[in-house]
């Protein structure tokens, strides 16, 4: 029984849809939620499609993680716009083809869709961030 | 007429130049670097970025899809598949025809050809075709200097202003050469006679097509092969490959540099496709259309890069190409 969390979270992991709070206009991502985390009403939920294009608000540089990691391994907050009007959706994403000394709090990335695990050696995707490859140029 | 409404590409960030592959194992070090998956980049992520990339290009929502083809000679799964995967997650789902073509570098045009007549039967107005692969070769062996990764997408609609697909060959002969048992190295067979049968096959599936083409691609497992085959075709086009930069990307090849050439071509030009596998040749004409380029191109992709070491490329190719 190795798919049913991943298999309900696929429109979140590899289309980056998310939901906006009905009363405050909180995004939730990728919870999908009944009570609002920040205004605690028990809203109307409205499915919001987030950009592949953020910022970093800050960020962790990991050194010590499991084997299958490659390490030094950024790990972000990111501010997702939406697509539209309304609040962005503060992420947290790992980095991919990224070296930690190129990150900064600011700094434009890109989500790609990756694999980010696999369960029973089925991948399971889902966005990471990186440095755009347009910025490479 | 089915049209062409829009094309994307991508490759992986990273490479290898075939000398530092060499290096390790002696012999001869053929020229100019493959591209290399990186440890989370596998068939389905190369797709998709293809995929959207050609989507926005054509200005095409993936709800509005009809039905996604994909092509690999890579899939790391006997029972999964690529194309629902790729479909779903440029968020067309439900009533989406998906179909996955594989077994040979020529599933590619396999797709195209398939997606074509969908169209021109009516059945649907538009579709996604991506190629899509990380080829696999053992440490050592001679294709592990050119076993490429990368990606290639068209999207064929009634309508379109990126080009059109004006005509089709196909020449089936059963020729296998060089092929690879699932989950192993390919065995690449006698280089020579291999090549031979290759312009055979080819010539055979242009000899049907009336064309003189302004651009060419023609992919195949080995450099110069493609001109040789348009040498003996006695047509003169100026030729995409993106052999010596990225490796033979197997399906995804004839997409890739399909793409290199249409944002190379101008308007009114036509293009000559043709592709090689286990089984034959396809041929296909297109013609380039009034579209912008996308706005990651080919030659954007091929630029943007980093190189890894031998070790790192071995870790990365193997990862990658489970996903």
């Amino acid at each position: 029984m190795h798919e049913p969390p991943h298999w309900r979270d696929r429109a979140q992991n590899e289309r980056l849809e998310a939901q906006e709070c009905g009363d405050c206009g909180y995004v939730s991502f990728p919870e999908r939620r009944e009570i609002c985390k920040r205004c605690g009403a028990r809203p109307d939920w409205t499915d919001v499609q987030l950009q592949p294009r953020g910022t970093v608000q800050s960020y962790v540089v990991q050194n010590r993680l499991p084997d299958e990691f490659e390490t030094p391994l950024p790990l972000g907050v990111i501010d997702l716009p939406q697509e539209g009007d309304g609040e962005p959706a503060r992420v947290y994403g790992l980095f991919t083809e990224t070296d930690p000394d190129e990150v900064s709090v600011g700094m434009t990335v890109e989500a790609d869709l990756r694999e980010l695990f696999d369960v029973s050696g089925l991948p399971v995707h889902s966005f990471k961030f990186k440095r755009p490859r347009g910025d490479r140029l | 007429m089915v049209r062409i409404r829009g094309w994307g590409s991508y490759l992986p960030l990273y490479r290898i130049e075939r000398t530092a592959i060499a290096d390790q194992h002696g012999g001869y070090a053929g020229g100019g670097e493959v591209a290399v998956p990186a440890h989370d980049e596998g068939v389905v992520g190369l797709g998709v970025s293809a995929a959207e990339n050609a989507l926005e290009h054509a200005g095409v929502d993936g709800a509005d899809l009809d039905a996604v083809y994909a092509a690999s000679t890579s899939d790391p799964f006997d029972e999964r598949g690529i194309a629902p995967h790729v479909a779903v997650a440029v968020d067309a789902e439900g009533p989406v025809r998906v179909t996955d073509c594989q077994g040979s570098a020529r599933a590619a045009t396999n797709a195209v050809l398939a997606a074509r007549d969908t169209v021109d039967a009516g059945r649907a107005e538009t579709v996604l075709v991506v190629g899509t692969d990380a080829r696999r070769a053992d440490a050592g062996t001679a294709e592990e200097q050119t076993a490429g990764a990368g990606a290639g997408a068209l999207v064929l609609g009634t309508d379109g202003d990126a080009g059109a697909i004006e005509s089709a060959a196909t020449n089936t002969t059963g020729f296998v050469g060089r092929f690879q048992r699932a989950g192993e190295s390919p065995l690449p067979g006698d280089g020579r006679f291999n090549r031979a049968r290759y312009v055979e096959a080819v010539t055979g599936a242009i000899a049907t097509l009336d064309v003189s083409p302004d651009h060419a691609a023609l992919p195949a497992p080995d450099g110069g092969w493609g001109d040789r085959a348009l040498s003996a075709a006695e047509i003169d086009a100026e030729v995409h490959s993106t052999f010596d930069a990225v490796g033979d990307a197997g399906a995804a090849s004839v997409l890739i540099d399909a793409a290199y050439a249409l944002e190379t071509a101008s308007p009114g030009d036509t293009l000559l496709l043709a592709t090689f596998g286990p089984g034959g040749s396809d041929a296909v004409e297109l013609s380039r259309g009034e579209a912008a380029t996308p706005e990651m191109d080919v030659a954007d992709y091929l630029d943007s890069k980093e190189y890894v070491t031998y070790a790192k490329h071995r870790a990365y190719r193997e990862e990658g190409g489970e996903a």
